[in-house]
């Protein structure tokens, strides 16, 4: 195998999983869209049409919110709470932000240090959280954009269903919104939980998200 | 590094193309 793919494996294999999955959307949600245009006396759409609608946008974006916005709480969370037992935990005593010799910033960066984590100042602050805050601004974003596309796809709704459209303000009240948002964030919360919870007492050998096989239960932080 | 730094770039190009697109779609009313 190429050095290139190997080295990449990982973002690799999950951006082609990605793509397929989305792939399978498209045409799953098209199947469901036309029967939905034929309960309402409507013509069926074709694949594009379908593709450039705010109906096939909306139902991408509201799940990428909640994962983006699962990331940001556990990038955060993990900081400051612990899980005794769990490899997802830091040690029990080393909750908060810890040392700058712990973090090798300012003076205690070392030789390959990246430049942010060395330089101090406002460039070490937003570098030393910019994980959780890029996690943070996409959420917000994908959260943004849920709600222009739910909008447009619930008016274009109430409009074949010879109803008023609403207005953007008045689509963030609507059950619709919410609905779509909380049924994608309880599913996220349960599964991050699961998986701090869960690995305190099962183990998945070689897998660095799972503690070494031959840890004790009690062991926290450990990954192998 | 230059193929991770590759992927870094395609990973973020990928979400803000992405959402660039879906809210067109949506700003559009379509």
């Amino acid at each position: 195998m190429r050095r290139s793919v190997r080295d990449n494996g990982l973002g690799l294999a999950f951006g082609g999983l990605f793509l397929a999955s989305l792939i399978g959307q498209a045409f799953a949600g098209l199947a469901q869209f036309n029967e939905q245009q034929v309960v309402q006396g409507s013509e069926p759409v074709s694949l594009l049409d379908y593709l450039t609608s705010s109906s096939f946008a909306v139902d991408v974006v509201e799940n990428w919110q909640s994962e983006y916005l699962q990331f940001f709480f556990y990038v955060f969370a993990t900081v400051w709470l612990v899980q005794r037992g769990s490899p997802e935990s830091k040690e029990l005593d080393q909750a908060g932000t810890e040392s700058d010799e712990d973090q090798r910033v300012g003076p205690h960066a070392q030789d390959d240090s990246p430049a942010w984590a060395r330089v101090g100042g406002w460039r070490t602050l937003v570098f030393s959280r910019s994980l959780g805050l890029v996690m943070g601004v996409v959420f917000l974003l994908c959260w943004g954009v849920q709600s222009i596309a739910g909008w447009a796809a619930y008016n274009s709704e109430q409009l074949g269903q010879h109803q008023d459209p609403v207005r953007w303000t008045g689509y963030l009240a609507a059950p619709d919104f919410w609905n779509r948002t909380f049924q994608n964030w309880q599913s996220e919360m349960l599964a991050v939980g699961s998986m701090a919870v869960l690995s305190v007492y099962l183990r998945q050998r070689g897998s660095p998200e799972s503690k070494p096989v031959g840890a004790a239960h009690d062991d926290t932080g450990q990954t192998g | 590094m230059g193929s991770v730094r590759a992927l870094f770039v395609a990973y973020l190009s990928l979400i803000g193309l992405g959402l660039a697109y879906f809210a067109l779609l949506g700003l559009l009313g379509r």
